[in-house]
């Protein structure tokens, strides 16, 4: 309990300010707190590799399109018992998907040398062609 | 006293937004790399838009690829390999083999996301630099592009062996089961 002959605490003169203008602090406030809640969230899209995947950035148009939008993947079944009938229909899918699979080689080839982006040393390859 | 306390949450809290979003930028630093020729400077000052050209349209091919096959690679996983895993389990038998071959499967899985993340990043960063005025960065920046691609391919082939090795072992079961049943 205070003694009644102590003088009353004086507050900071920055907060006494900030009491005045309460209603602009709040504003000022909720937009800094949106801000880094803004931030935070880019920061976990690039992170997460949601941005890799998102197709709706600029850039991707030409290929939206094309993405298998389709159901039609036929999911076994994980309940019932395991019979012969049932593995030959496992096989039967299975065996469609890991055609599916083969078929393309994908992140293959040799897209990304030196010389398919034209930035080798092309004269030290011709000395060298020379010599041989 | 309140001020104070103001002023450490307000410090706090802008320290832990800086830090939390620093640990997602990744300097690259080249050391110990030969230098270029003159005669590799100068080609690729002359063919490096053509080429920022191609890996852009690259870049863009391999989204779609990364999109689709995604799918495909997952949905293997999720759809054909877990329910007969499980359902063999629970009829009684043992899957070792195959739940081992699933989980090897879905360690390349995250591999294969892990890395597609840090090539699709490292194409996101070349498509910003000005390759005229930084022809060695460039160079060296598409370097390691090649090197995250490769590295991409190496988790594509080793799910297509995974895809390979499952069925081999599904075989193996459906003959021991068809031997059993006899």
């Amino acid at each position: 309990m205070r003694d009644p002959d102590e003088p009353a605490p004086v507050a900071h003169p920055l907060v006494l300010r900030l009491q005045r203008h309460s209603f602009v602090v709040m504003l000022v406030a909720s937009i800094a707190i949106a801000l880094m809640l803004v931030a935070v969230a880019m920061s976990l899209y690039a992170s997460s590799g949601a941005a890799q995947l998102d197709l709706s950035r600029p850039g991707f148009s030409a290929v939206r399109s094309s993405v298998d939008k389709s159901d039609n993947f036929d999911t076994f079944p994980s309940t019932g018992p395991i019979t012969e009938q049932t593995l030959r229909d496992f096989d039967k899918l299975y065996t469609a998907k890991s055609k599916e699979v083969d078929a393309v080689d994908d992140f293959g080839g040799d897209v990304l040398s030196d010389k398919s982006l034209g930035i080798d040393d092309s004269q030290a390859a011709a000395s060298s062609d020379a010599t041989n | 006293m309140k001020m104070k306390y103001i002023k450490r949450v307000a410090s706090i809290v802008i320290a832990g937004t800086l830090i939390f979003m620093s640990g997602n930028m990744v300097a690259a630093v080249g050391t110990g790399e030969t230098p270029l020729s003159d005669s590799q400077l100068q080609r690729i000052k002359t063919n490096c838009l053509d080429a920022q050209s191609t890996l852009s349209q690259l870049h863009v091919s391999d989204a779609l690829l990364r999109v689709n096959r995604g799918q495909l690679y997952e949905s293997i996983a999720n759809k054909l390999m877990a329910p007969l895993n499980s359902r063999i389990v629970f009829s009684g038998f043992s899957a070792e083999k195959l739940i081992s071959d699933t989980t090897s499967y879905n360690k390349h899985l995250a591999s294969f996301r892990a890395n597609y993340l840090a090539y699709g990043t490292a194409m996101d960063d070349i498509a910003k630099l000005d390759c005229q005025a930084q022809p060695e960065q460039f160079y060296r920046s598409v370097a390691d592009v090649r090197h995250k691609r490769n590295r991409v391919y190496d988790e594509v082939k080793a799910l297509k062996a995974g895809v390979a090795q499952y069925k081999t072992d599904v075989t193996d079961f459906a003959n021991d089961f068809k031997a059993t049943a006899q």
